[in-house]
């Protein structure tokens, strides 16, 4: 006698589950998308003070992107540049077996991430071990040659940079994961440029 | 056009009578779409007239089973008008999509059981990976394949239309495995176009038969997706060499289905997940009710909309009580998307092509690229103006 009952129940039953799930399902695309703003809004993480942030600071040579890849600009000072006028085109993390041009490394770094580069006299097994570390930190590092260092590893984030003699796993991680997002576009999390203090 | 009288007798071989509630019947044509709910009386004909009997036995008959007077050919005159039966010639050239008469046998195969086990693993090793790996979750900087923007765009375009039009086709094999053709149509979904495989067939059909077509789509989004993440997580474990420029598009691939995926649960917006939703409840038309009933409290209706209203399904009105915070909580969002991504993303391109246009040297390299640009950026604002357009003059070429 409960069978037929059953039956009349379960499409029903079967109805306000999948209702609710797909109901579910559409609250959270929108709350993971209005939230992630939220988030950022009311982010109260505190970046590393200078003291603790490796390498040099540099000055602040402007942020204006030239008109187009080639267009004239004032040179940089510091070599791979840290700042100044750059290309609109844009380079995202990842390993780059072709050098990038210096107005597109400028861009790399406002976005927030760091460019690890090496020159012509670094050891192809070195090299290797720098693109392993750009595995490890496919959202935050570029890695590319450059030709035009004299020597060694260069590593850069926007308004920083330090050299190396030769490859340091320790040192160029801890580049990456300290220099990596204290600025996108503005100091992100009360970072300073630790130029102006 | 045919001509009817008492003797006709009406070729409905292909018609499926299916019980909707305890006195409704949709009697509908899969291969056509086209289907009307009767009343138990109208389904009763409809299989004497499958039995051979002409309009007046068939009317004769059921007198003889109800003892009331029955006008069937008033009811066989409104299956002709409804266009559900018709002369089968013009049936053979209605517009239907190639891909979907594929045979039933072919395509079986690709909605059986262990596909749809094969389905659900790549969605969830999709996912578990994305949780192991978090830099594998896909951010909007993935659209940038190359540094020259107007390539990245183009191909990003070029990835997401074909896996689009993969999408599309799988709804319509999966229409075809249960002998349902479809086409192929260019709709608008809010601020979003998008690529639609009308398979209104499915709705002469029982429930049971059309979760597969319309889950077929988000099936195969979930092979390419796990296709373009599973490399990429053996690549970040160095457990395998890829070129790094494939792992970039690989990073586009996943971008453009998660967003594809996201896109079908916003149920709201009449999406695969809407279907789904729609047939689980047992509703006929939720998001026109929807849509009108909220409408009602603003403004007030024509006469056509206060008709759909009145006569529509109980079902569908109960369910509609709350589907419409969904509804209204869908518009809210779409607002805010437009505002928080849509518009600044145009406003940054826009930005940049148009320093292009005006710094670059005239008609050099960089100059059709911000040129490119442009039109790029207009077309993914303009193309659901346009569907919006289009639409409202084929109604009123309709009503014409």
């Amino acid at each position: 006698m409960s069978q037929p009952l059953i039956n009349r129940l379960r499409p029903r039953r079967m109805g306000l589950a999948i209702g609710i799930l797909v109901t579910v399902l559409s609250v959270l695309t929108m709350s993971s998308l209005a939230f992630g703003v939220l988030l950022n809004q009311f982010d109260d993480k505190t970046a590393l003070p200078c003291d603790q942030v490796p390498g040099t600071p540099e000055p602040f040579e402007g942020n204006n992107h030239i008109a187009y890849q080639g267009a004239s600009h004032a040179p940089y000072k510091t070599k791979p540049p840290t700042s100044g006028p750059h290309s609109p085109r844009v380079v995202i993390p990842g390993i780059y077996r072709e050098p990038i041009p210096e107005e597109l490394q400028v861009h790399i770094l406002e976005h927030g991430h760091v460019l690890i580069q090496y020159a012509a006299d670094v050891a192809p097994a070195d090299v290797e071990k720098i693109e392993r570390i750009g595995r490890q930190y496919p959202r935050d590092a570029v890695i590319a040659p450059y030709p035009t260092l004299d020597h060694g590893i260069a590593a850069t984030g926007w308004q920083r940079l330090q050299r190396f003699d030769s490859y340091d796993e320790d040192g160029i991680t801890n580049f990456v994961t300290k220099v990596a997002n204290r600025y996108n576009h503005g100091w992100r999390n009360k970072a300073t440029d630790c130029v102006s203090r | 056009m045919i001509t009817l009288d008492a003797d006709s007798r009406l070729a409905v071989g292909h018609l499926i009578v299916r019980q909707e509630n305890e006195d409704e019947y949709v009697v509908g044509d899969p291969a056509t779409g086209t289907f009307v709910v009767v009343p138990e009386l109208g389904a009763r004909l409809v299989e004497l007239f499958a039995a051979g009997r002409s309009v007046a036995e068939a009317a004769t008959a059921l007198e003889q089973e109800t003892g009331e007077p029955i006008d069937a050919l008033d009811f066989a005159e409104v299956l002709v008008e409804a266009g559900i039966i018709s002369d089968r010639t013009e049936v053979a050239k209605a517009k239907v999509w190639s891909v979907s008469r594929v045979p039933a046998w072919v395509v079986k195969p690709l909605f059986g059981k262990v596909a749809w086990t094969f389905y659900a693993g790549c969605l969830l090793s999709t996912l578990w990976m994305f949780v192991a790996e978090p830099s594998l979750r896909p951010t909007y900087e993935d659209t940038f394949v190359f540094p020259d923007i107007a390539a990245s765009l183009l191909l990003t375009n070029i990835v997401v239309v074909l896996l689009t039009i993969l999408h599309e086709i799988w709804h319509a094999f999966a229409g075809a495995a249960v002998g349902v053709p479809s086409q192929l149509r260019l709709e608008r979904r809010g601020v979003f176009p998008v690529l639609e495989t009308d398979l209104s067939g499915l709705w002469a059909l029982p429930p049971a038969k059309r979760y597969g077509p319309f889950l077929a789509g988000m099936g195969i989004d979930s092979v390419i997706l796990f296709a373009a993440v599973a490399p990429r997580y053996a690549w970040s474990h160095g457990w395998i060499e890829l070129p790094p420029g494939l792992i970039r598009i690989l990073a586009m691939v996943v971008l453009s289905q998660v967003a594809k995926l996201a896109f079908q649960t916003l149920a709201y917006l009449r999406t695969d997940m809407y279907l789904v939703m729609a047939t689980a409840t047992g509703c006929n038309n939720l998001h026109q009710v929807t849509r009108l009933s909220l409408k009602r409290l603003i403004r007030k209706l024509r006469p056509e909309e206060a008709t759909i209203l009145r006569d529509a399904n109980p079902r569908d009105l109960r369910v509609a009580r709350w589907y419409r915070l969904l509804y209204l909580a869908g518009l809210i969002w779409m607002v805010f998307f437009a505002w928080e991504f849509v518009l600044p993303s145009a406003k940054v391109a826009l930005g940049w092509s148009l320093g292009i246009l005006f710094g670059a040297p005239i008609a050099s390299f960089y100059w059709w690229e911000g040129l490119l640009l442009i039109s790029f950026t207009l077309l993914d604002v303009t193309l659901p103006l346009f569907v919006v357009v289009r639409n409202r003059l084929r109604a009123r070429r309709a009503v014409a």
